[in-house]
């Protein structure tokens, strides 16, 4: 299993959590920071051909797409659109095409099929307020949540583009000062449900059938002097798990990884391992060894995978990528080719003649040695 | 009863009993076999070989018993010695054969490596192989790279060349003695001014900093009147560094401390092998014009060991000596021109100073990362 990285130096890299590698996808790309990465997102899985689709962001604008087929191995660049703006804050790929969000709430949906081009559509998240400041989004059964700096929680309908729910800030404290609102990670079960974390550590679960404020709040941990301490470092990174347990797995500036059971509203683990921020938490959602699997990406240049169901904090794998990562987003293994599958049977019959001999055995021995089960 | 003691001892310490040439017991005899050993000892009041090296006191005397121990000791330690000698003089034979332009039969006698924490350092992932050519490009288009000294087609320095100009201020109502730190410090780094700290908090003067062309920001903090930090930020979009100071000793301390001239020193990088370290190295020296005036033979060091930053200022001299009444030879000497001090990194910040919303980009967490004495970062 691989996952696709991209860096402020603007490479994408294929993170390979088997062989403990990290591969350019493209060669000759052009390295410079002005071109870095800022968003990755996946499409789904072609039912029909079992390609491969994923969409970069970057920092000048473009808006590229890769894709691979079912068994050939590189990505090869699809497409490649001008025109986002520099702060691209949320990109999501949703049935209708891409779904990407300027930090000054502007939104923009760019179909994917050239023959649909006219469904290109923009409006503005702000309705004319200044200082709009959006930081983070998600997508979820056609509902778009979007939260900011000064910016409150916010559920917009793609079908209609208008608001449909709106959070209200949290209560005022011992002190009846008013509390910052600065979301900056969103992460939604469902079209009314939605958890999000803020600059401030906090982590708070919204019910939008219940109420407009949220009915839990988690503080930030940390475990920097060991055991488990408060600690207001913003929150980076947020994903939803399903196993082992329901619940959201948290990522901060600082390099803290902790996750909260859903159904307790309680910290119930903490993962170790990144010595900088977390930008990117994503949890793989495909059949196989590495199934539930979260991984992680930041600053400190290294993917890192862990197991929710182990009690190890440490990573099970760390690919070093040698640049700061920004994002990384999990795409499936290739299915072997049939010349593979050959290769790897002969090598698998050659290692068990040379185990053999290495023990003095001969095939014919080890033939009439052989316990027949049924019996 | 005695001997079932002697019996549990000898189980308990089978590694040490294993050192001597103590004869193969079997397990039901060994009681016996101790019995008969001890037996023979003390009948003839000498040591054995059998006796020797062992754990379980069989000399019921006790000052005998070190007495012994010290001569085994000794004896040990001659031993070595003479190993030692050995091969100085074999290898010391096989240089002076070489010099002669004869040959050698063997191989040269390789010279033994002390085991040093260095040395067996833990393998880093993040270690920077000569000439990774994705490295480079990354570093030539980073926050420093700008303050590197390039020069045009008519030799005058590249207009994209910005020339170092650093803010130094410390923390409000600084000492005495942090003033002499800051004094040394600015005649160490060229284009260095002090400003005074007065009410303005760390995140204002950078913001001052940035608008007055400064390219970097340090802050000195002190407790008891002795520095124990340092912020390093540039501007104007970062990086931020914290070290931990240590052990600052200002130049007038510093025993036979020469002057410092005007001229602009050369920076030596020691040891910033990984990523981390590379970049913190390159922070470091982007302090400094990177294009040294060599005559005057100044030299600023930074020497990493086992993550701690050595910083010294130095100035190298050519000195012709006598080697006899005849010959005369020009060697080389040191003379040192303070301040000396250490650093040792606590975080590194991507942007400016802003520890409430800034992402750290590496953050020393002592529980986990300082788990291992062979593991570093820089």
């Amino acid at each position: 299993m691989a996952l696709v990285t991209g860096d402020e130096c603007g490479l994408l890299k294929l993170a390979d959590l088997h062989r403990n590698t990290a591969t350019r996808i493209d060669e000759h790309e052009v390295q410079a920071r002005s071109r870095g990465i800022l968003k990755i997102a996946t499409s789904a899985v072609d039912a029909t051909t079992g390609a491969t689709t994923f969409h970069a962001a970057r920092r000048d604008g473009a808006l590229e797409t890769w894709r691979r087929n079912a068994t050939e191995e590189p990505f090869s660049r699809q497409s490649t659109a001008a025109g986002l703006a520099p702060s691209t804050t949320f990109l999501a790929s949703i049935d209708r095409g891409l779904l990407t969000c300027s930090a000054q709430g502007r939104a923009q949906l760019t179909s994917l099929n050239s023959r649909r081009a006219g469904d290109v559509g923009t409006w503005d998240l702000a309705q004319g307020q200044n200082n709009y400041d959006v930081s983070c989004g998600c997508v979820v059964d056609d509902t778009l949540f979007v939260g900011g700096r000064e910016c409150e929680l916010t559920r917009w309908d793609l079908e209609t583009r208008q608001p449909s729910w709106k959070a209200r800030n949290v209560r005022r404290d011992n002190l009846d000062m008013r509390r910052p609102v600065w979301v900056s990670a969103i992460a939604a079960p469902s079209a009314h449900e939605v958890v999000i974390g803020t600059k401030y550590g906090e982590l708070r679960f919204y019910d939008l059938r219940a109420s407009r404020r949220p009915q839990c709040e988690v503080k930030g941990i940390s475990g920097d002097k060991g055991g488990h301490q408060e600690c207001d470092r913003g929150i980076s990174a947020l994903c939803l798990t399903r196993e082992p347990f329901p619940g959201v797995c948290r990522a901060d500036v600082g390099g803290d990884i902790s996750c909260v059971d859903a159904r307790t509203r309680r910290m119930c683990k903490r993962l170790a391992g990144p010595a900088g921020a977390v930008w990117a938490l994503d949890v793989c959602e495909f059949e196989g060894e590495w199934e539930h699997r979260v991984a992680g990406a930041g600053y400190d240049r290294h993917v890192m995978c862990w197991n929710l169901s182990s009690r190890i904090q440490a990573p099970l794998a760390s690919v070093y990528c040698k640049q700061r990562l920004m994002d990384a987003r999990w795409v499936p293994a290739l299915a072997p080719r049939d010349d593979e599958d050959e290769a790897r049977v002969e090598e698998e019959h050659d290692e068990d003649e040379d185990e053999a001999m290495a023990f003095g055995e001969e095939e014919e021995d080890s033939d009439g040695d052989e316990i027949d089960w049924d019996d | 009863m005695r001997a079932a003691r002697r019996r549990s001892i000898l189980l308990r310490t089978p590694s040490r009993i294993g050192a001597c040439t103590l004869p193969v017991i079997a397990h039901s005899n060994t009681a016996a076999a101790l019995d008969a050993v001890d037996a023979q000892a003390s009948s003839s009041n000498t040591i054995t070989a059998a006796t020797m090296g062992r754990t379980r006191p069989t000399i019921g005397n006790k000052q005998q018993r070190a007495k012994i121990w010290a001569r085994e000791k000794t004896q040990k330690r001659e031993e070595k010695d003479k190993r030692k000698e050995q091969r100085r003089k074999k290898r010391s034979r096989q240089h002076d054969l070489l010099r002669d332009g004869g040959e050698l039969g063997e191989g040269l006698e390789p010279a033994l490596q002390p085991r040093t924490l260095e040395n067996t350092r833990e393998e880093e992932p993040t270690r920077v192989l000569e000439g990774d050519a994705e490295i480079l490009r990354d570093e030539a288009d980073d926050e420093f790279a700008a303050h590197e000294y390039r020069e045009g087609f008519s030799g005058e320095p590249h207009p994209d060349f910005v020339p170092p100009k650093v803010l130094v201020t410390t923390r409000p109502r600084p000492s005495k003695e942090l003033f002499r730190f800051v004094a040394d410090l600015i005649s160490v780094v060229p284009n260095a001014f002090f400003y005074p700290r007065r009410h303005f908090s760390v995140q204002d003067i950078c913001r001052k900093g940035s608008e007055q062309n400064f390219s970097h920001v340090i802050v000195l903090s002190e407790r008891a009147k002795k520095c124990n930090g340092l912020i390093l930020s540039k501007l104007p979009h970062g990086p931020t560094a914290f070290f931990k100071v240590s052990n600052v000793q200002v130049s007038d301390s510093v025993p036979g401390a020469g002057r410092r001239t005007e001229h602009q020193p050369e920076i030596l990088l020691n040891n910033f092998t990984t990523r981390l370290g590379r970049r913190v190295g390159r922070m470091l020296s982007s302090l400094f014009y990177s294009k040294p005036a060599f005559q005057g033979r100044q030299c600023v060091t930074f020497h990493n060991q086992r993550d701690y930053i050595f910083v010294r200022h130095h100035r190298y001299i050519f000195e012709e000596r006598p080697v006899d009444k005849r010959k005369r030879k020009v060697i080389a000497r040191l003379q040192e021109l303070g301040p000396r001090f250490t650093l040792r990194l606590r975080w590194l910040q991507d942007g400016t100073f802003d520890t409430k919303f800034g992402a750290y980009e590496w953050l020393h967490r002592r529980k986990q990362m300082d788990v291992s004495r062979r593991k570093f970062h820089l």
